[in-house]
């Protein structure tokens, strides 16, 4: 063997073993209409353990055998009576299911421009005349390999593009869309609008609401370090630690420090989430919360009060088991808005690399007119972060937008899930994944 | 054309070697076998296409004679082969040639079989 196919089939090749058997195994299409030809490529490439091979005597019956044999490479002779090599590679690349056919052309031929039409016309690669055995196999060696790993490169990318659908799905299916989880903010004679894209298939982002008694409810928002599948896998985790503790519902601090303890057990070094967690109680017209590093929530007071970056401290969930964590106490009475958000809002870089940060969101926040929806409002921070629908997020990106402005609203977002005897009641929350 | 030709080793010495190696001595001359058959089959079309005074089709026919020539190892039949394909004139030209093909033919049948077990003197 010489050393092109030596390299390709060295012992330490991953290759070898697995790609081995499926390259011997490969169907090859020899067309040539000498008879002898076909017969001593086919002897040199059966004496190399090729076995599944077939011949065709012109242009036409090769593309017929292209189309029933389905070979995985053909070696295909330039002049023949009926149709040249040329046009069988013009017509098999005609087919886009054959774009990366190997086609093997043998040739004679040495002049440049001859040999630049022969791959302008579709030809993988060409076997000198006369034909040189080794090259002959080395060449078609290194064609099925390269068919191969690009055939399991395609199947491996869809099976996991079906994976990530799925695992988006069931990600999307985490965040509270059912009914009762809008029954909650109803409740409490409010609107609730969100927003919540992840930078790659499926993201470390999630946020939820959760039941406490009649009219108040918990909110939270957790940001898991990094993106991608290990950062939505430990989204799940967190979601079921949430939902299994119900007993904490009502106590921020306890509920991330419970949290704090089963993820510093669980997760691997590197692995953390920023979490805030913010109690909604309209009938002490307070919100109660904690934050494990999270970016400070935003509240307004009043229509014409000002917007307030929260400031709250504390180690992100996971880092070190023990770590405890501060409640905090705020009025939140009729006509204020809170607002959530992971740092991929604030830290999100513009088309000139600046980045509006928690200082930007609040001044953006600020200058919101009362009367708009949640939805609205999650726009205007949006456009004033720079985040468009066409730009690539670098990081997952959560907006929760929780308003007790009721009364100012002018009109409804009909996106938003309107809470009010008065206005539209559209049961659709502003969700987008 | 028909110096040069004199000058033209009547087998290729190398590929043939290259071939005892790919298929072993035993399949070598088995496919050697079969070369006759496909040798007196292009004779016999290059014949056809010469009487039907289709020059086009002697070209075609030789096209595929260098083919399988030169893949076995005959070199000088090849090259004949090459003159008919690329250097023919007319139909004249090439029945003026037929002989010397047949002698080559003649000689090259004649010395293959002795050349297919005999050491190359080269190693590859």
């Amino acid at each position: 063997m010489n050393q092109l196919a030596a390299s390709a089939l060295s012992a330490g090749s991953p290759l070898k073993a697995s790609t081995e058997k499926k390259i011997h195994e490969s169907k090859i299409l020899i067309v040539d209409d000498e008879p002898l030809c076909c017969r001593l490529l086919a002897e040199i490439l059966r004496r190399r353990q090729f076995v599944n091979i077939r011949f065709a005597k012109g242009g036409r019956s090769a593309l017929e055998l292209v189309n029933t044999f389905q070979p995985d490479l053909v070696l295909l002779d330039m002049q023949m009576p009926d149709l040249s090599g040329m046009e069988v590679c013009r017509q098999i690349r005609a087919d886009p299911t054959l774009v990366d056919l190997p086609i093997l052309v043998q040739t004679a031929t040495v002049d440049r421009k001859s040999m630049g039409l022969l791959f302008e016309a579709g030809a993988s690669d060409f076997l000198s005349k006369p034909i040189n055995p080794s090259e002959l196999v080395s060449r078609v060696t290194v064609h099925l390999e390269r068919r191969n790993l690009l055939r399991e490169l395609r199947d491996y990318r869809e099976r996991t593009s079906q994976e990530l659908d799925a695992a988006r799905q069931m990600q999307f299916e985490l965040l509270p869309a059912q009914p009762h989880q809008q029954e909650l903010v109803a409740a409490a004679r409010m609107r609730i609008g969100s927003y919540s894209r992840s930078s790659s298939e499926i993201g470390g982002d999630l946020w939820g609401i959760v039941p406490i008694d009649a009219a108040s409810f918990g909110i939270f928002l957790a940001d898991f370090a990094g993106h991608g599948v290990t950062a939505a896998l430990n989204t799940f985790r967190l979601h079921a630690l949430i939902h299994e503790h119900t007993a904490l519902h009502h106590d921020p601090a306890g509920l991330l420090a419970m949290l704090n303890e089963r993820l510093a057990a669980a997760l691997s070094p590197g692995q953390f989430a920023t979490f805030l967690y913010v109690v909604v109680d309209p009938s002490a017209d307070r919100i109660r919360f904690a934050s494990a590093g999270a970016p400070p929530p935003i509240v307004t007071q009043g229509l014409d009060g000002p917007a307030v970056l929260a400031e709250v401290s504390g180690l992100p969930l996971g880092v070190v088991r023990g770590a405890e964590y501060e409640l905090h106490d705020r009025p939140f009475g009729p006509d204020s808005m809170l607002l959530l958000f992971s740092d991929g809002l604030s830290e999100f870089p513009d088309r000139w690399g600046h980045r509006i940060g928690d200082e930007g969101l609040r001044k953006a926040v600020r200058a919101c007119h009362p009367g708009l929806t949640p939805h609205q409002v999650i726009d205007r921070l949006c456009q004033a972060a720079g985040v468009g629908e066409d730009n690539a997020l670098p990081d997952d990106t959560t907006i929760v937008c929780v308003d007790r402005r009721i009364g100012s609203a002018a009109r409804a977002c009909r996106e938003c899930v309107a809470i009010q005897g008065s206005m539209p009641q559209v049961p659709r929350p502003c969700k987008e994944v | 054309m028909q110096g040069s030709l004199i000058d033209q080793e009547l087998l290729d010495r190398t590929q043939i070697a290259l071939l005892r190696d790919a298929l072993g001595e035993e399949d070598l001359r088995a496919m050697l076998s079969e070369f006759s058959g496909a040798v007196g089959q292009a004779l016999s079309g290059i014949a056809t296409a010469l009487a039907s005074n289709d020059l086009e089709e002697v070209r075609r026919r030789a096209h595929t004679f260098k083919g399988v020539a030169g893949s076995f190892g005959a070199a000088r039949l090849a090259a004949i082969a090459v003159e008919f394909e690329l250097e023919a004139t007319s139909i004249a030209w090439i029945v003026q040639r037929m002989p010397a093909l047949a002698d080559a033919i003649a000689e090259t049948l004649a010395a293959l079989p002795d050349v297919v077990g005999a050491p190359t003197g080269e190693e590859l």
